[in-house]
């Protein structure tokens, strides 16, 4: 693999004035699945549109394949792009649609012909081959997106927000779909989402944003269990988030292998509170106050006797924990992790 | 950059060349007194003539009548219309369409036919020993000329409005204990005001600058200021460009001004709703 | 019961506003094929010759001719200055919208009498036919129709979407507009130029102070026909009218066309 397929380097961006985007740098490895994630308004869709070719006023270096493209207009950069709301031409028929790339490049109409015919068959629409964008569901739609931008084996593919447009069931189904597409045929892929759930199932890398930002770049198992700063463990969400003050309140006197800074921020993630007592491990002396059910685990909050609340969770093995009786659980202080002292600027 | 230039270029062109060079050089000429310079001369003429007043005053009469009438009617109008199927609605729509196109000299021509000295009107009267109520050619009859197409316009410009008010908020304000006035005070009235008088200003702002009917029926018997600059403008021996372009300056002016304000209305209360 | 009175209530209002607004068009229907009609309630008789001799008129075809001429010219024009920029407004940067504002009020504060007022002062004298004058003019004047029927075209669709789609995947900024944007706007473009046409088929105003009569078109024709002719004004009155009827079926048509596709892909979407 190699390390920097794609790199931006000191990108900024003004749109109507706003400087939206400040000195951003950020590499994409070949052959991954990168996400940017972020709250909306967070800068996410500015740069995929940078990369792609389709911002009036970009400053700053975007190469791929070592090549500089930030000055190359958006037709001449062999980057594919699907957009959340489809895009799908209505003039056209399915395999029009497919075949438009193909034919702006004047390739022979035979191989158009077999080119199309595979990607729809990858895509499972060979039967729609001649219908009519509007006769289709909205998942179809967006997987003719898809085989249209995939079909020009691009050497970048951006996909906007390709799934807030979909159901619940669909959008789970398409994004192992659009996982299944990136590993096969060997694509690399930028992803923008606002979706964590959605981040974490499919990304190789995960590029969160905010306020025009990176704040933290990672596998996902990094991303979640080892936020960098306050505003990643607070994005997260459902970590207990705590200064070095709050921790000793509660008798604890290490984070990792450190002695606590009491400024600084911590993070507990809720589930490796536990009854389950191992050496070291500080017990925390309270009671359950409330439950919520959340399928497969069980969300408790629990209240300890030094006046704080904290999240727990556990797996759901049908017999939950009594509510407003004395109990102690237990954690385990190697596993407490350190995010910082104030918001990443 | 270019490309918006390149857009922008026809359309651009088009209102320099036909709206603000000629309308600049209206006003300019429109302060021109007799052996050019500086002069107010047009504008005391307006002020003072007693013809001109009575232009203005005629023209201001008409228009504040029929768009004050015209609106109550295109409100019921409007509110009717949504109470009707579809495609019942969109035939109106385009009866309305056509009405207000209608407009004008084959309007004009039509009801000389109907209310005219050798009209239907007439015969009707006659034969029944009625008294005529009013004549066609005289100030109430272009009164009722110009509703021929105020009305459908002010239901036109009504309509959408009235499309827009959710039957759920009635029944909201019903569950909520809310008696139908208290609703209509409390939710709609705030709600179709501002557009209410902003449309009262379109129609004013039409029927002030109405030629082509007033024209067609009076001939110039009835002096309006849209008349009256036709006759200032091609008029022979008395014709008089200048204070025509007076009248013209002043008319833009004020109806600018009136437009101005009626959008305003809306959109402040249309911000804050947001 | 409350949805039951209101119902006859609007019913009523509407009939009442329709036999209003329909009576002079009828009378003058029946006018043009009355044989004569002058002081009686019910006209003495009826024939077609008047349409025979109107329709023969050489002055009626060349004034026709004139008309449309003039609605065609127009209608070309308003195109060349807004397709463009509605395009820009819907697909680059919807803040030109609240530029374009002025336009839509344009009929209302600077009417046609003010508007030849400064033409006039600004042209008269200079070398510049004023045919021209008036087609640019007429154009001006019917912006704001063209303007809206454009504007409505680009809605339902998220055409920023589809022609930056067609730029990557490799078109260039023009055919992207040719292959992706103007198929998919045609009924909005049509609806447009027919309005379009209408206003400047049925100019009066601006023609007659402008040119004098110099430049007959149907409408002057009409007023002249008037003075002299009751008859054969009724006749072209009842022709323009058909012409407008026939203009708004063709618009119910294009439109109910246009919902009919709508409506089928909204139903796509859902599914």
């Amino acid at each position: 693999m190699q390390a920097d397929f794609l790199q931006i380097q000191h990108l900024d961006i003004t749109l109507s004035g706003n400087e939206v985007i400040k000195d951003m740098s950020f590499k994409v490895r070949r052959n991954t699945l990168t996400t940017f994630l972020g709250p909306s308004g967070s800068g996410k869709t500015t740069v995929l549109r940078a990369i792609a070719g389709l911002n009036q006023h970009v400053n700053g270096k975007i190469l791929l394949d070592n090549q500089e493209i930030q000055d190359q207009a958006a037709n001449q950069r062999n980057i594919g792009m699907v957009f959340q709301s489809y895009a799908l031409f209505p003039n056209m028929t399915i395999f029009d649609n497919v075949a438009y790339g193909l034919r702006v490049q004047k390739q022979a109409p035979t191989e158009i012909r077999e080119a199309v015919a595979a990607m729809l068959k990858t895509v499972g629409l060979t039967d729609k081959r001649d219908a009519y964008p509007d006769q289709l569901s909205g998942g179809q739609k967006q997987r003719v997106a898809i085989a249209r931008a995939m079909v020009l084996k691009p050497k970048l593919l951006l996909l906007d927000e390709p799934l807030s447009a979909l159901d619940a069931k669909i959008r789970v189904s398409l994004r192992e779909q659009i996982r299944e597409y990136q590993q096969k045929l060997g694509i690399t892929m930028l992803f923008v989402t606002h979706d964590q759930g959605e981040a974490m199932a499919i990304s190789d890398d995960i590029i969160v944003m905010n306020e025009g930002c990176v704040q933290q770049q990672g596998s996902p198992m990094a991303i979640y269990a080892q936020p960098d700063n306050v505003f990643m463990a607070e994005f997260i969400g459902n970590h207990n988030l705590l200064t070095g003050q709050q921790l000793q309140r509660l008798g604890i006197t290490t984070a990792g292998n450190h002695p606590l800074a009491v400024a600084e921020h911590y993070v507990i993630r809720p589930e490796l509170i536990s009854q389950i007592q191992v050496p070291h491990s500080v017990a925390l002396a309270g009671k359950i106050t409330s439950l919520t059910m959340l399928g497969d685990r069980v969300r408790y909050q629990f209240l300890t006797d030094s006046g704080m609340v904290l999240k727990v969770e556990e797996l759901n093995f049908m017999r939950p924990l009594s509510t407003n009786v004395p109990l102690t659980l237990f954690v385990n202080p190697l596993l407490i992790h350190q995010v910082g002292t104030t918001y990443a600027e | 950059m270019t490309t918006r230039l390149k857009v922008f270029f026809p359309l651009s062109l088009l209102v320099v060349l036909v709206l603000l060079l000629p309308i600049s050089v209206m006003i300019v000429a429109s302060f021109q007194g007799g052996d050019a310079g500086f002069s107010l001369d047009n504008y005391r003429q307006v002020f003072t003539n007693h013809y001109y007043s009575e232009a203005i005053r005629n023209s201001l009469g008409i228009a504040l009548i029929t768009s004050v009438f015209s609106l109550l009617i295109a409100i019921v109008g409007a509110w009717s219309l949504t109470h009707l199927s579809p495609s019942t609605k969109n035939m109106f729509i385009s009866l309305f369409n056509m009405s207000a196109s209608f407009a004008g000299v084959p309007l004009a021509f039509s009801l000389i036919i109907l209310f005219g000295n050798a009209g239907i009107w007439q015969a009707l009267t006659t034969a029944l020993h009625l008294p005529r109520f009013f004549e066609i050619y005289s100030l109430s009859g272009t009164t009722l000329a110009y509703t021929f197409f105020e009305v459908p316009l002010g239901i036109l410009f009504l309509f959408p409005v009235f499309e827009e008010l959710n039957p759920e908020w009635r029944e909201i304000s019903a569950v909520l204990g809310a008696s139908p006035f208290f609703f209509f005070k409390k939710v709609i009235l705030p709600i179709i005001f501002p557009n209410i008088i902003e449309v009262l200003i379109l129609l004013f702002a039409n029927a002030m600058g109405t030629y082509e009917t007033t024209f067609a029926l009076t001939g110039n018997s009835i002096v309006t200021i849209p008349t009256l600059i036709g006759t200032l403008i091609d008029g022979g021996l008395t014709a008089n460009i200048p204070l025509a372009c007076t009248f013209a300056t002043l008319f833009a002016l004020v109806m600018t001004a009136l437009v101005w304000l009626g959008n305003r209305v809306t959109r402040s209360k249309r911000e804050v709703a947001a | 019961m409350y949805h039951k009175t209101s119902t006859y209530w609007a019913r009523g209002i509407m009939t009442a506003l329709f036999l209003y607004l329909v009576t002079p068009i009828v009378v003058t229907l029946i006018y043009s094929f009355s044989t004569s009609w002058v002081k009686t309630i019910l006209p003495s008789g009826f024939t077609l010759k008047w349409y025979s001799q109107l329709i023969t008129n050489a002055d009626f075809t060349s004034s026709l001719l004139r008309s449309l001429g003039l609605g065609l010219l127009t209608t070309v024009i308003a195109q060349i200055c807004f397709l463009p920029v509605v395009f820009y407004a819907n697909v680059y940067d919807a803040r030109v919208k609240s530029h374009l504002r002025f336009v839509t009020v344009l009929p209302f504060t600077i009417p046609g009498i003010i508007l030849v007022t400064g033409l006039i002062q600004l042209y008269a004298d200079l070398p510049i036919p004023k045919l021209l004058i008036l087609v640019l003019a007429i154009s001006l004047l019917s912006l704001p129709l063209t303007y809206q029927a454009l504007d409505n075209a680009f809605i339902g669709q998220d055409f920023r979407a589809m022609f930056e789609q067609a730029l990557v995947l490799g078109d260039s900024p023009l055919k992207a507009f040719i292959k992706v944007i103007l198929p998919n706007i045609r009924a909005g473009i049509l609806i447009a130029m027919l309005l379009t046409f209408t206003s400047a088929f049925g100019e009066y105003v601006l023609t007659n102070i402008l040119l004098g009569g110099n430049f007959e078109t149907l409408k002057i024709y009409m007023y002249r026909l008037m003075q002299s002719n009751g008859q054969a004004s009724s006749v072209l009155t009842t022709i323009y009218f058909i012409f407008l009827a026939l203009v708004s079926l063709i618009l119910i048509v294009i439109m109910r066309h246009y919902a009919k596709h709508d409506q089928s892909s909204q139903k796509g979407t859902h599914n």
